[in-house]
């Protein structure tokens, strides 16, 4: 790269004095502004006497108060900024169980390796959203986010391209402005919101006193002081904002080499949900893409460079296909063609978790060898008895199934548990084991064909789409939503929050509640509030993801 | 004007000595990242030559008629771990691309065997495989840049002369040899 450390370093140094010094002319010009109202409400009587506006003074009092505060402001909120935001967003670590979280893993270190060896952490925003974001602070901690639903929808290339711009983020330093300029300049966006609060429980309550009054006058100019400073300071955000996402997607295409992929990642992220309002909008400068749609943002002009945090995305698309010497067009006959390929998808597998557990071939009533099956399956199978012919698919050795233990304890409902998920079926009672459905781990009862898994799961499940459907989940689906069309909004509520308490949570023995998943899909799930994991019984998850992708794809 | 000749001399003298401290060490730090991407490239190799017999294990059992196309990759892999540690990187290059090759063609060949495509292992040990090779692939790349910007460097004037003086070689690049694999250097299994 470009950077060496040396150069890195002495850039954050900068960075820190100018950072500094702004916040200080902030704080400045608040509190000087400030005493203007401060005046008119406590010492109207003497305003004759000193006049509206501060004297040296009181000048001199206030840049004594701005040090202070302008030091407590950048102590607190430079301290943890990363840790701060990513919960503020709700991100996740990388569950390495999942496969798609363990390719994006993958693909980080690519990156890393790319760059050079930048070390970046990885985080996952739990939503369906299509967006990702990057930050860093001063203590060259950094981290690369990607929305659940992003992971879910771009090919491998264009994940690549995604991560390597949010790569170019961070190896640029231009994430370490916004990350640092975003928490320190978030707070006025809070106070703001806090003070609108307040006005807002008053607004009905008359103003009884004089001092009430006071007190509102007083809020009212505050917030308007508070208005104008956010204004600027967005002004300062954007001042290094909009030419930084050109240069990330020039250095994505530099450690990739691969501006197709960035072209159509850009183009499947402009054309979907960019999570609006998950976050604050102070944060909104770290994603790829401004997750409020704005107007500004897709023209140019004198303007939007003031005032938009984010290039048109048309020309973004534009630059990169350039460079691959294609136009937008053929981009996107040859995605629609690749999506088509794609869409003839496998019907429903669940592909087991093959921690360590055995698979069996048996000779069915035919005569004929069978399988390979998991013990779970194979005792569950109704031809099967003690007394017929197995063996182990690692070994040839040939036996009667009564001849081996495991097969006789898991025949008399013994499963030996160290094999199982340790947790019991709330339906059947039989022991769950551990699958991969979606490349992500759940609880799957092989008697029932029921699923066991947390809600956090379920964005997951319904976002990706590697599994079609069979025609009876398709045929019970319409069924369903034919019904939720003849009924009415009340009885549907009614219906939707019935309490029947008939299973017990498999983690923590409470009652599990019975409800609709929501008012749209009408799909009814068994919830253990406690330990938020949900129960789906045969074919519901499949229907439940069924709706959700018609209903994304306009097919409902 | 003798003195004003001296002081002008020592000036002259020293700003050289600065220039020449300067160059010698932007010269030294460009060689250490040099061998900082070889040492990065051969970490990626050393992982793929691991992640193969696991490979093998797995389609051992599911491919029985396709013996040749195991082998060779079992051969391909012994060669480039014979080649690796004797500093020739051509040689080292040719061995690295034929192995990628051979996995190529297992990977191609696989596709026939359902059962095997479905097997968790396998899907496992193919993200790890294309990882790697994509790991290889960038680290590469990061390698060939650094040495061609060493490379320049040691070759432009006043730099040449600093670089001979003190015995600054040209370092060799991990090169491709077909031209289709140099279009597009990350594969997709």
């Amino acid at each position: 790269m470009a950077f060496s450390f040396i150069e890195i370093e002495e850039k954050k140094n900068k960075l820190v004095f100018v950072l500094f010094f702004v916040l200080m002319l902030f704080y400045f010009f608040i509190a000087w502004l400030l005493i203007i109202p401060f005046k008119l409400v406590f010492f109207s009587k003497y305003l004759s006497e000193t006049g509206i506006l501060p004297n040296l003074k009181e000048t001199l009092l206030v840049f004594i108060a701005a040090l202070v505060a302008g030091a407590l402001h950048w102590i607190i909120s430079t301290n943890q900024v990363i840790s701060k935001a990513l919960s503020s967003l709700g991100a996740k670590p990388l569950d390495e169980k999942d496969s798609f979280h363990l390719r994006l893993k993958n693909i980080t270190e690519e990156a890393s390796i790319a760059s050079g060896g930048r070390k970046v952490e990885c985080w996952i925003m739990p939503s369906s959203a299509l967006n990702a974001f990057a930050m860093s602070d001063f203590s060259d901690r950094a981290v690369v986010g990607v929305t659940e639903g992003l992971l879910a929808k771009l090919n491998r290339a264009q994940m690549e391209a995604v991560v390597a711009h949010e790569f170019g983020h961070i190896l640029n330093g231009d994430s370490k402005m916004t990350t640092i300029t975003a928490s320190l300049f978030g707070v006025y966006s809070a106070l703001m919101d806090g003070i609108r609060r307040i006005f807002e429980g008053n607004r009905h309550l008359r103003v009884r006193n004089n001092g009430a009054g006071a007190m509102v006058i007083f809020l009212m100019l505050v917030y308007a002081i508070l208005a104008v400073t956010k204004f600027m300071s967005s002004l300062l955000n954007l001042f290094i904002s909009r030419q930084r996402e050109f240069r990330a997607d020039a250095i994505s295409v530099r450690l990739t080499r691969n501006p197709l992929a960035l072209a159509e990642a850009l183009h499947i992220i402009s054309r979907g949900w960019r999570g609006a309002y998950l976050s604050s909008e102070y944060l909104s400068s770290i994603f790829i893409i401004n997750p409020v749609y704005s107007y500004l943002d897709e023209t140019e002009g004198f303007l939007s460079t003031l005032f938009s945090t984010h290039p048109p995305i048309n020309k973004r698309i534009g630059i990169a296909l350039d460079m691959a010497h294609l136009d937008v067009k053929n981009m996107i006959e040859e995605m629609e063609k690749k999506h088509k390929a794609l869409s003839q998808r496998t019907d429903s597998v669940i592909v087991e978790l093959e921690e360590q557990q055995e698979r069996w071939f048996a000779v069915g009533p035919d005569g004929q060898w069978q399988g390979p099956f998991l013990l779970a399956d194979l005792t569950a199978i109704d031809w099967f008895k003690g007394e017929s012919w197995v063996h182990k698919e690692s070994e040839s050795k040939i036996q009667f199934a009564w001849q081996n233990n495991e097969i006789r304890n898991a025949l008399q409902g013994k499963i030996n548990p160290d094999k199982k998920a340790g947790k019991s079926c709330p339906r059947c009672n039989v022991q769950l084991s551990k699958v991969l459905y979606e490349g992500t781990p759940i609880l799957h009862c092989s008697s029932c064909s029921g699923n066991l898994l947390e809600r956090e799961k379920i964005v997951r499940v319904l976002t990706r789409r590697l599994l079609g459907f069979s025609p009876q989940i398709e045929q019970m689906a319409r069924a369903i939503m034919k019904t939720v069309k003849d009924m009415d909004f009340y009885k549907k509520a009614r219906e939707g929050f019935r309490s029947v308490q008939e299973f017990s949570c498999p983690e923590c023995g409470r009652t599990m509640g019975r409800q609709f998943y929501n008012m749209d899909y009408i799909v009814e799930i068994d919830l253990c509030l406690y330990c938020d994991i949900i129960w789906f019984d045969k074919d519901e998850l499949e229907i439940l993801q069924f709706l959700h992708e018609k209903y994304n794809d306009g097919k409902l | 004007m003798l003195i004003g000749i001296i002081i002008a001399v020592f000036v002259i003298a020293g700003i050289c000595i600065v220039m020449l401290i300067s160059i010698y060490n932007s010269l030294v730090s460009l060689r250490n990242r040099v061998k900082n991407g070889w040492a990065q490239i051969d970490v990626q190799l050393k992982r793929r030559y691991d992640l193969i017999p696991n490979l093998v294990e797995v389609v051992k059992g599911y491919m029985k008629h396709e013996r040749e196309t195991l082998e060779k990759v079992v051969q391909a892999r012994q060669q480039a771990i014979n080649i690796s540690g004797k500093g020739n990187v051509a040689e080292q290059a040719k061995a690295e691309n034929f192995l990628s090759q051979t996995l190529k063609s297992l990977f191609a060949v696989s596709e026939r065997y359902p059962d095997l495509k479905a097997n968790q292992n396998m899907l496992q040990l193919q993200e790890e495989l294309t990882s790697t090779e994509n790991k290889i692939a960038f680290a590469r790349q990061y390698y060939n840049d650094e040495v061609m910007r060493y490379n320049t460097k040691i070759e432009i004037f006043p730099d040449s002369i600093i670089a001979s003086m003190f015995n600054f070689t040209k370092e060799e690049m991990f090169e491709l040899e077909d031209s289709a694999q140099r279009e597009a250097p990350k594969v997709e299994f």
